[in-house]
C-alpha cells in the first residue's frame, strides 16, 4: 500500500497517530502467502481509508496521504524499492552513474506503456521533472516534494523554475534514454531523490498550462496512468474505483478491480469479518480477536518507523535538566519498554534504541540490548547529576521542585495510555511527571512552532516518525534542520556531540559514501552517537497488523508497504 | 402570512451576523492554523516559517481580523465561500456535495420519527396503563436513554456484518453497475437514518402520549363523547388535531437539531455529509470551511424555528402572525 514511500526520501514524515500507522497496512515480506493453487484472474479487492481523501490525483499534488496512496497505484516512479529495500527496475530498467558520481543515465523499459497503450517516452519523464520544479507546483501548490530534485544542476536556490522550464542538468538523449546531472555528488541522490521521478502523460498534461493542472479534469479523475490500477470513478468522501492496467510494465494485475473505500475505524473490523473489506490495517490489541475470524489471515510486520518521547531541550523552566544526557539516559533506563509493548500493542512491537528501527537495512546491530529496563541505574544516573529526592520527588540540582509536564494529543487512546505508562515508570524513579489534559494536535504543532524562547507550555511530548526507504538523516537530525529545531531542539552548535552528529550526517552522503561499506560504517557511528546521546527518548517500533481475507493471495508484506499489487490475486471461495 | 415570513427572514440577518462574528473570533483564537499542520512538520521544506507566511498571505490570513471578516462577508454576498485550505477546493463545491447528503439523512430520519412516533404515542394514550402502553413505554425509555451511535454500531452488527442485508458505509455502492440507483441509495440510507431516528422516536412517542392524555380530559372531548361520537372519530378528529400541535413545533426545531446531531453518525457510517466536513475542518483549522459550515448549521436551526412558528400559527387559530 505504501509503494511510494520513496517519495519521502530523506528523513521522515510525521505520523499523526497510531491510527494512521495501523491503517497503512504495512505487511512483512516474510508473511507473503504461499499458495499452490492456480492463480485466478479477476475479482474486486476492497481496501480502506479511515477518513476522507483529497481530490487532487496528479502525482505529488495532494496533501492527503490517502490520495497519495491511491495515486501511487496509478502512477509509477522510474524506480521502485523491492522487498529487501533495494532499488529495482520499474519504468526505467537500467541506469548508470558517471565516474565522478555527478551524472546518472537512465534507460526506459521498452515495454513501459501508459494504460491507453501508448509508450512512455523521455518527453513524459521531462514533464514529470518540469512539474516537480515548476513555480506553479512549488509556489502556489505548496510543493512538498520539490526537494526531490533540488540538487539537479540548473535548479536555483529557490528550488524552482518558471513553469515548463527544464533544468540544465536534465538531458534527453533519445526517446528512451535520459540523464540527470547533479550540482554535487550525493550518495543518497538516487534512492532519496531521483528514483521518485514520476513520468506524467505529456499527451494529456502537456497541453494544459501547469498553473491550471490543479482542479483540471485530469487532476480530479486521471483516466490514464502508468501504475497497476487506473482510476475509473471517484465518489468524493466515499470511494475510488480502479481497474487493472492491461499495459502495466511489471505485468497485468490479476485482480480486475481495486476499490479504496472510506470506512470508519469503528467498523472496519466487522467489515473485514463480513468480507466487505479485503485487506486493512487493524489495531494490534484487536489482533487476538481477529485471529479467531475464520475467513481472515493476519500479517504482523515491523514498521520502518518509531515512537519517541521528546523533551524541549530549550525549555525555560526545565531545559537545564532536559539538556543533560544523563537525565535522558536515566529516563531510557526507567522505562520498561518491553512491558509497554506488551500492554499497549499486545506484544507486537520492538524496542527502539536509536534513530533507525531494527528492521532497517542500515540498522546498527550493536544497539541491540542497550538500555534494558533498569530503574536502579536510572536512579544512580539521576543522583549523579544532583537531582536529590525531597518529599518523595526529585528536585532540580539547585533544589527547586522538578515537575515537568507531558503534552499529548487528543483523540488517540493509545497515546494516552502510553503517557500513563511513562508517568508510572518515571514516578518509580521519583520523577514527578504530570500529564497535561490532551489537546488538539494542531495546538501541539502551534506550541512547537513558536517555542524559540522555550516559554511555550510544551515541555515533553510524544510523537512518532515513519521513515523513508533510504536512511538519509537530513531534514530531521542536523542541527540546522527546521524539524530538529521545532521538535527536540538538539541544536546547540557548541555541543561537541552535535558537531559530530552534523559531521557524520555530512559524511553519510558524500563522495566516499558511494562505497556501501563506508556508508554503513558512517551510519553505524551516527546511530551509536545518538544511542549514547539520546537527543530524544527512543521508545519502540510498533508493528503493523494487517488483516486480510483468506481469498486474497500473493501479497508481499514488508516494512515499506504491501508490495506488488499486480501479483495479488483472489480465489473464488474462502 | 407572507409579510410575517419576510419579517422573520429579515430578522434572521442580525442573528446570523452575531453568530458569524462569534465563530470568526473564536476560530482565530484557536491556536495553530491549517498551514502549520500541512507544512510545519515536513522535513523537506527548508524554511517552513517562510512557506507558512507565504501561504497565509495568499489566503489573506495576514490581514487584520476585521479586514478578513469584511472580505469574507463581501465574498459571501457574491456567493463565494472561499477555498478550503485542506482540500484546495471551493467551499461551495464541498458543501454542494455534503449538504444534500446530510439533509437527505436528516429528513429521512424525521420521516421515520413521525411515522413511528406519532401513532405509537396516540395508541399508548388510548390504552393508558394497559399492556401495550407499559411495554412500549419501557421500550421508549430504553431507546431514549441509549445514544444514537450505540444503535448505529448495533444496527451495523446485525444488518450488515451478521445478516449482510444492508451496507454499513457510504451513500452508494462502489464498482457495481447499479451504483447510485435509487434503490442503491435507499439501501444505504436505511441504517444511518434509523440510527439517527431511534432516540427521537422514543422522545416523540413520550411527547405524543403526554399531549394526547392531556387533551383526552378536555371539556370538548368529553362533550364529543357525550354527543355519542365513535371513539375513533373522537380520537382522530378532536384529540389528535389538538395533541399534535406541540409535535409540529418540535418538528421544526428538530430540523436543525438533526442536521447537527448527524455529525457522529456520519463518521460511523462514513456518510459524506456536513458532519465529517465540519469535524475535519475544525481539527485542521480550515477556516473557510468552519465558517461556511457554521453558517449553514445556523441557517438550518433558524429556518427550523421559523418553520415551527409558521406551522404552529397555521395549525392553531389562536396564534396570530404578529
Amino acid at each position: 500500500m505504501k509503494r511510494k514511500k520513496a517519495l519521502f526520501s530523506a528523513a521522515a514524515v510525521m505520523t499523526l497517530s497510531t491510527l494512521f500507522a495501523g491503517f497503512g497496512g504495512i505487511g512483512g515480506a516474510f508473511a507473503a502467502t504461499a499458495h499452490r493453487a492456480p492463480i485466478v484472474n479477476g475479482g474486486t479487492m476492497v481496501q480502506t481509508f479511515p477518513t476522507a481523501f483529497g481530490l487532487n490525483f496528479i502525482p505529488f499534488l495532494s496533501t492527503s496521504a490517502y490520495t497519495a496512496q491511491a495515486t501511487a497505484y496509478s502512477f509509477d516512479s522510474i524506480l521502485r524499492f523491492n522487498r529487501k529495500d533495494q532499488l529495482s527496475a520499474d519504468i526505467v530498467n537500467k541506469w548508470s552513474v558517471s565516474p565522478n558520481k555527478l551524472t546518472y543515465t537512465f534507460w526506459i523499459n521498452p515495454k513501459a506503456r501508459w494504460s491507453n497503450g501508448t509508450y512512455i517516452t523521455t518527453a513524459d519523464i521531462k514533464l514529470g521533472v518540469d512539474w516537480l520544479l515548476s513555480t506553479s507546483y512549488n509556489k502556489t501548490d505548496g510543493g512538498a516534494y520539490g526537494y526531490l530534485l533540488s540538487n539537479v544542476a540548473g535548479v536555483p536556490k529557490s528550488g524552482y523554475l518558471p513553469d515548463g522550464q527544464t533544468p540544465s542538468g536534465f538531458k534527453i538523449l533519445g526517446p528512451r534514454e535520459f540523464s540527470v546531472t547533479l550540482q554535487q555528488a550525493d550518495a543518497a541522490a538516487l534512492p532519496a531523490g531521483l528514483a521518485a521521478i514520476t513520468p506524467l502523460p505529456a499527451q494529456i498534461l502537456g497541453k494544459i498550462p501547469m498553473s491550471k493542472w490543479k482542479g483540471s479534469a485530469f487532476d480530479l479523475h486521471p483516466w490514464v496512468g502508468s501504475g497497476p490500477f487506473i482510476t475509473t470513478s471517484v465518489v468524493p468522501g466515499q470511494s475510488i474505483t480502479q481497474k487493472a492496467n492491461p499495459y502495466y510494465v511489471l505485468g497485468r494485475p490479476h485482480i480486475a478491480q481495486n476499490v479504496w473505500k472510506v470506512i470508519s475505524v469503528d467498523v472496519v473490523n466487522g467489515d473485514l469479518a463480513s468480507g466487505q473489506v479485503t485487506i486493512a490495517g487493524i489495531h494490534a490489541i484487536d489482533a487476538a480477536q481477529m485471529k479467531k475470524v475464520p475467513n481472515l489471515n493476519l500479517s504482523v510486520v515491523p514498521t520502518n518507523g518509531f515512537d519517541y518521547l521528546g523533551w524541549r531541550l530549550n525549555n525555560a523552566t526545565f531545559g537545564s535538566v532536559f539538556s543533560q544526557v544523563k537525565f535522558r539516559q536515566a529516563v531510557e533506563y526507567a522505562l520498561n519498554r518491553p512491558a509497554m509493548i506488551k500492554a499497549l500493542y499486545a506484544g507486537y512491537g520492538t524496542v527502539e534504541n536509536g534513530p533507525l528501527p531494527p528492521i532497517n537495512f542500515w540498522y546498527n546491530k550493536a544497539l541491540n540490548g542497550t538500555y534494558a529496563y533498569n530503574p536502579a541505574k536510572a536512579n544512580a544516573l539521576l543522583n549523579s547529576i544532583g537531582m536529590k529526592i525531597k518529599n518523595g520527588w526529585r528536585t532540580m540540582p539547585n533544589g527547586q521542585p522538578f515537575t515537568p509536564t507531558l503534552t499529548i494529543s487528543s483523540g488517540n487512546a493509545t497515546i494516552q495510555r502510553q503517557a500513563d505508562f511513562i508517568q508510572h515508570f518515571l514516578q518509580a524513579v521519583h520523577i514527578n511527571l504530570k500529564i497535561n489534559p490532551p489537546i488538539n494536535f494542531n495546538t501541539i504543532l502551534n506550541q512547537l512552532n513558536s517555542d524559540a524562547n522555550g516559554k511555550q507550555p510544551i515541555q515533553a511530548f510524544l510523537l512518532a516518525w515513519s521513515l523513508s526507504n533510504d536512511p538519509d538523516p537530513r531534514g530531521l537530525w542536523r542541527s540546522t534542520d527546521n524539524l530538529n529545531t521545532v521538535t527536540i531542539d538538539w541544536t546547540n552548535p557548541k555541543d561537541p556531540a552535535i558537531q559530530l552528529n552534523d559531521k557524520l550526517i555530512h559524511e553519510s552522503h558524500g563522495m566516499a559514501a558511494y562505497n556501501i561499506n563506508y556508508r554503513i560504517a558512517t551510519l553505524n557511528k551516527w546511530q551509536a552517537l545518538l544511542n549514547q546521546q539520546l537527543p530524544e527518548n527512543f521508545l519502540f517500533d510498533q508493528s503493523t497488523v494487517t488483516a486480510y481475507n483468506k481469498n486474497l493471495h500473493g501479497v508481499v508484506f514488508t516494512p515499506y508497504g504491501n508490495l506488488d499489487p499486480q501479483k495479488w490475486w483472489l480465489s473464488t471461495g474462502n | 402570512m407572507v409579510s410575517y415570513v419576510i419579517r422573520r427572514l429579515l430578522g434572521l440577518i442580525p442573528t446570523l451576523f452575531i453568530i458569524t462574528v462569534i465563530v470568526f473570533s473564536l476560530m482565530h483564537l484557536m491556536p495553530g492554523n491549517a498551514f502549520q499542520a500541512l507544512v510545519g512538520l515536513n522535513p523537506h521544506i527548508k524554511d517552513a516559517a517562510k512557506v507558512i507566511a507565504q501561504r497565509m498571505a495568499n489566503s489573506g490570513l495576514n490581514l487584520s481580523w476585521p479586514q478578513q471578516y469584511v472580505n469574507w462577508i463581501v465574498n459571501l454576498l457574491h456567493g463565494n465561500l472561499g477555498t478550503s485550505f485542506e482540500f484546495q477546493q471551493p467551499v461551495t463545491t464541498l458543501i454542494g456535495t455534503a449538504l444534500p447528503n446530510t439533509v437527505t439523512l436528516a429528513l429521512t430520519a424525521e420521516l421515520i420519527i413521525l411515522i413511528i412516533g406519532i401513532p405509537i404515542g396516540v395508541f399508548q394514550a388510548n390504552r393508558v396503563n394497559k399492556g401495550f402502553d407499559i411495554s412500549t413505554s419501557l421500550f421508549a425509555v430504553l431507546l431514549y436513554s441509549v445514544p444514537g451511535f450505540i444503535f448505529a454500531l448495533f444496527l451495523i452488527f446485525i444488518f450488515s456484518f451478521t445478516l449482510n442485508w444492508l451496507p454499513s458505509m457510504g451513500t452508494v455502492t462502489a464498482a457495481v453497475p447499479w451504483s447510485g440507483d435509487l434503490g442503491d441509495r435507499i439501501q444505504h440510507l436505511i441504517l444511518p437514518a434509523t440510527a439517527l431516528a431511534l432516540p427521537s422516536v422514543a422522545y416523540y412517542t413520550r411527547l405524543m402520549r403526554a399531549n394526547t392524555l392531556q387533551v383526552f380530559f378536555q371539556d370538548y372531548v368529553r362533550t364529543a363523547r357525550a354527543k355519542g361520537l365513535r371513539s375513533g372519530r373522537v380520537l382522530f378528529r378532536h384529540v389528535l388535531r389538538n395533541a399534535i400541535i406541540p409535535i409540529t413545533t418540535q418538528f421544526g426545531f428538530d430540523i436543525g437539531g438533526l442536521v447537527g446531531g448527524a455529525v457522529i453518525l456520519e463518521q460511523i457510517f462514513t456518510w459524506p455529509g456536513m458532519g465529517e466536513l465540519t469535524i475535519n475542518a475544525n481539527l485542521n483549522r480550515d477556516y473557510p470551511v468552519i465558517l461556511a459550515t457554521t453558517l449553514i448549521f445556523a441557517v438550518m436551526v433558524l429556518l427550523g424555528n421559523l418553520i415551527a412558528d409558521i406551522l404552529l400559527a397555521s395549525m392553531d387559530p389562536r396564534v396570530r402572525y404578529n
